[in-house]
């Protein structure tokens, strides 16, 4: 399961964040969009990816429960090469 | 085509329709019997949409804004009356033309801006509520056309702030740990609430449309 997210500069301090979450197959499970107001793209990605998609997960566990997020995998590589 | 006045009385067709007969031999015309005809300086001139029959009003209204009394608009039901005071009377009724907002037909009414029924499922999510001011909705997205939405402070000791795209936790209004704030919103009108704390907090939200 991958995810994208998109962040559009909609006005001043405030960003657009559009998560998309993808199968295997490429097959879009959920998308989602928010906004964030915030001083640059950065901290929105930031937002959407450490903040937003959690929250998605937690809410959609049906749907992309399996999703791991990149900060997980590296978790998760640290752990096996120990 | 016009003719001097005939003798009377004039003679009547089968349905007793006056009518014009035909001195053809002095050069005269033949008129139909459906012809209307007006007197005209003792001259008959038939009527017609480029000669009309003249119609006297008895007192001409001059020009500008007038009162001209009651009015009374109805196809024999009364329906609908302007009176002379300027106010008008107005009986609804329905299509079969029974009169409706009576105690035995009350009727039905919805208010514009008034939604007190839920269209679709209820939308509810965990969110958390980060130091980085973000929209707050329950789903996914904000839950489109959504007249309700109500946040409830889960955290224990953290105050949740919300407000427009700028709030802070200096300007945003506070949710108390435990405190629970409710919406109303015009579900054509997308709006958006925003939320940020001094820390991360968790929240539950709801949302109906």
């Amino acid at each position: 399961m991958t995810y994208e997210i998109v962040i559009t500069n909609t006005g001043d301090w405030l960003w657009q964040a559009d998560v998309i979450v993808k199968d295997e197959a490429s097959n879009v499970v959920l998308e989602g969009q928010t906004t964030v107001s915030c001083e640059t793209e950065q901290e929105a990605y930031d937002y959407a990816e450490k903040v937003f998609l959690p929250d998605l997960r937690r809410n959609y566990s049906r749907q992309i429960g399996s999703l791991v997020l990149s900060w997980e995998e590296v978790a998760q590589n640290n752990v096996e090469s120990e | 085509m016009a003719f001097e006045l005939p003798t009377l009385p004039f003679p009547k067709d089968s349905t007793g329709t006056p009518y014009i007969a035909s001195p053809d031999a002095n050069g005269k015309y033949t008129v139909a019997s459906g012809q209307w005809f007006k007197n005209a300086s003792s001259i008959w001139v038939p009527v017609s949409a480029a000669d009309p029959l003249p119609v006297k009003v008895q007192t001409e209204l001059p020009a500008g804004a007038q009162i001209i009394g009651s009015v009374k608009l109805t196809d024999g039901t009364d329906a609908l009356l302007v009176n002379a005071n300027g106010s008008i009377n107005i009986v609804p009724v329905n299509s079969a033309g029974t009169e409706l907002f009576t105690d035995a037909n009350p009727g039905s009414m919805k208010l514009a801006g008034s939604y007190a029924t839920i269209d679709s499922a209820p939308v509810t999510g965990a969110k958390t509520v980060t130091t980085t001011a973000a929209e707050i909705f329950a789903g996914a997205s904000r839950l489109a056309n959504r007249y309700f939405m109500a946040i409830y402070n889960t955290d224990s000791s953290t105050i949740v702030y919300i407000g427009g795209s700028g709030v802070t936790t200096s300007t945003g209004f506070p949710i108390k740990p435990g405190d629970c704030v409710e919406f109303q919103f015009n579900p054509n009108a997308a709006t958006a609430i925003y939320a940020i704390a001094p820390a991360s907090v968790g929240v539950r939200v709801v949302e109906l449309a």
